[in-house]
């Protein structure tokens, strides 16, 4: 069953366009041009209930404001979304009940007050009873390992401390679909890995659709089976991210070290040379000539090590924003 | 449904208990503050006062009980909204208003109620007793039907307040940064602790109706007094309603243009 369903969302923003200088800002008041921003354009896409999406696209792609018109905040101008079956900018609390959404740059604790006070407020707003709060207030606790700050001022919790609380705060209520919103945005390697194992592990017991934007590969590798991606508001790539990798990658690198010097030119015939050392190099090599290279290289050459590498997804991705558009993807 | 909203209201409570509990002396000091605020009030009357008998027909017992009770309306109103209402600016510029659209709460609910000033109750004590010796030592006569208008009119003026500063500040989902409007409200709204027949006829009726600041303090006075009419109390509760229900649609109409702060 689709969890999510997106048809030809667009969304633009209206906004005003201000010369710099003290005179074009009173001018402004007067008279301002009217411009108009298609922040998303013709959107289309589909998920599974249980699936775990990455959401990239640079920034400024869109990828926010279609977070927002799933969740309700925001009116989409044309198209339709829809929600386990709801239409999100209706905001009924029938779909309310049943998603959540955390932004990695906002917060929605009570600043002053201890983490335990939000949950509490949380636990009125979504008529979470004794039994169930009590159960899954303990789960969460243990999963994040947050046991010891939930009565600490959450002005007084780093910043990982937080992110954990914030998380813990919007899946009490052991919501159907979770929007994420860089959730590791600002993190430590560490705090990263952290919440990653716990967002997996999440998944995979409760079976929650997740709809994740990051822009850390790491998140992305390591979560997410298939990825949307946007730019400049319109789809450019949707499917697995295996897939994408074999799509638009044709090259494999090879990362030789040698127990002596080697000229240049004895390199050149084995494929694109990346970096140049005497005792070391790097080359892109096409992938069906992987093999065939890496076995000369070693017969030819004075080789004490060699790798073969993918390139990374992250250059991947990189590649894809450079080089679009692209052509018809699926 | 109700019942949910009472549960809410009372973890509000809780919450900002557990907050003052967190900024005790900020409430020592603002106590401090607001006596010194009310001396200065009562300061302009006894200025007013040594010049002239009466302004505008009403003498100085009256306009004091104007003052106080326009004092304890206020004090009753920022305790229970002020700090949500004038903080909606900076929940729409930052974005935060984002959250409260995705609950399954009325987003005005959590708006106004989120943070009730507990330290409130001590001043408004305090304002109590002010008001018991003020009683005492002009010898106003109390009557129970004077007494139940005058806390009727008290109550309705905090309802106008809110209404008020709502609208004023529902302004900023088009005018970003907009929370000088409240400096203009605030400004204005003491014209309630002077007699309304002070005023030209046409501020009179605009002070009554587009810009409902007589409520608070003049109305509750003279009806306690026994100076207003009845009329002039059934038209206060018509127009509390009517004035409220603008708000609130107000409200609702700006939330539908409401376009959020970029992450």
């Amino acid at each position: 069953m689709a969890s999510i369903t997106v048809k030809n969302l667009s969304k633009t923003y209206e906004y005003h366009k201000k010369e710099p200088g003290l005179w074009q800002s009173v001018k402004s008041i007067v008279h301002r041009k009217k411009l108009f921003f298609t922040a998303v354009k013709d959107l289309n896409f589909t998920i599974q209930e249980g699936e775990l999406v990455g959401f990239l696209g640079p920034n400024g792609a869109g990828k926010t404001t279609t977070l927002k018109m799933l969740s309700g905040i925001l009116y989409p101008s044309t198209g339709e979304a829809r929600v386990l079956g709801h239409i999100p900018a209706k905001r009924e609390s029938a779909l309310q009940k049943q998603f959540a959404i955390v932004m990695g740059q906002k917060n929605q604790l009570w600043w002053d007050l201890p983490p335990m006070e939000s949950f509490l407020l949380n636990k009125d707003i979504y008529e979470i009873d004794d039994l169930a709060f009590g159960k899954t207030l303990d789960e969460l606790t243990n999963l994040l390992n947050i046991k010891d700050i939930l009565n600490v001022p959450v002005r007084k919790l780093s910043l990982g401390q937080r992110m954990k609380c914030e998380l813990a705060a919007a899946l009490l209520h052991d919501p159907k679909v979770l929007f994420l919103d860089e959730p590791t945005i600002g993190l430590d390697v560490v705090s990263q890995k952290n919440i990653r194992e716990f967002l997996k592990g999440y998944n995979r017991t409760k079976k929650t659709t997740i709809l994740l934007t990051s822009h850390y590969m790491e998140d992305v590798e390591a979560l997410c089976e298939r990825v949307i991606i946007i730019n400049h508001g319109k789809l450019l790539y949707d499917g697995a991210l295996k897939k994408l990798v074999d799509t638009y990658i044709q090259q494999k690198i090879l990362d030789v070290t040698f127990t002596a010097p080697v000229e240049k030119e004895r390199l050149a015939h084995f494929g694109g040379i990346l970096q140049y050392e005497p005792e070391h190099c790097v080359l892109e090599v096409t992938k069906e000539k992987t093999k065939e290279n890496a076995l000369a290289i070693l017969a030819e050459l004075p080789v004490d090590d060699i790798l073969i590498n993918e390139i990374p997804v992250e250059e991947v991705i990189r590649k894809i924003f450079t080089t679009q558009p692209l052509a018809e993807n699926k | 449904m109700l019942r949910k909203y009472f549960n809410l209201y009372k973890t509000c409570i809780a919450n900002s208990l557990s907050y003052e509990a967190e900024y005790r002396y900020d409430t020592l000091i603002k106590l401090f503050t607001n006596i010194l605020w009310i001396g200065m009030m009562f300061i302009t009357i006894e200025v007013i006062f040594s010049q002239t008998q009466s302004i505008g027909g009403w003498n100085k017992g009256e306009v004091y009980l104007m003052t106080v009770f326009w004092i304890i309306a206020d004090e009753i109103f920022s305790m229970l909204f002020s700090k949500n209402l004038f903080g909606l600016s900076d929940l729409i510029t930052d974005g935060d208003l984002d959250f409260y659209l995705t609950k399954p709460v009325a987003p005005l609910f959590l708006v106004s109620t989120r943070f009730l000033n507990i330290g409130g109750l001590y001043r408004l004590l305090i304002e109590g007793g002010i008001l018991g010796w003020l009683l005492w030592h002009f010898h106003f006569p109390i009557t129970l039907p004077t007494t139940l208008a005058a806390a009727l009119l008290l109550l309705l003026s905090v309802v106008i307040d809110y209404s008020r500063v709502l609208i004023g500040n529902t302004f900023s989902f088009w005018f970003l940064r907009f929370d000088n409007i409240n400096d203009v409200i605030g400004a204005l709204s003491s014209v309630g602790r002077y007699p309304l027949s002070i005023w030209p006829r046409t501020f009179k009726i605009i002070f009554l109706t587009v810009l409902p600041v007589a409520f608070s303090g003049f109305l509750p006075a003279a009806a306690f007094v026994g100076r207003a009419a009845w009329y002039l109390l059934a038209y206060a509760v018509v127009f509390t309603i009517i004035f409220f229900y603008i708000a609130a649609r107000f409200w609702n109409f700006a939330l539908r243009h409401y376009s959020s702060a970029s992450s």
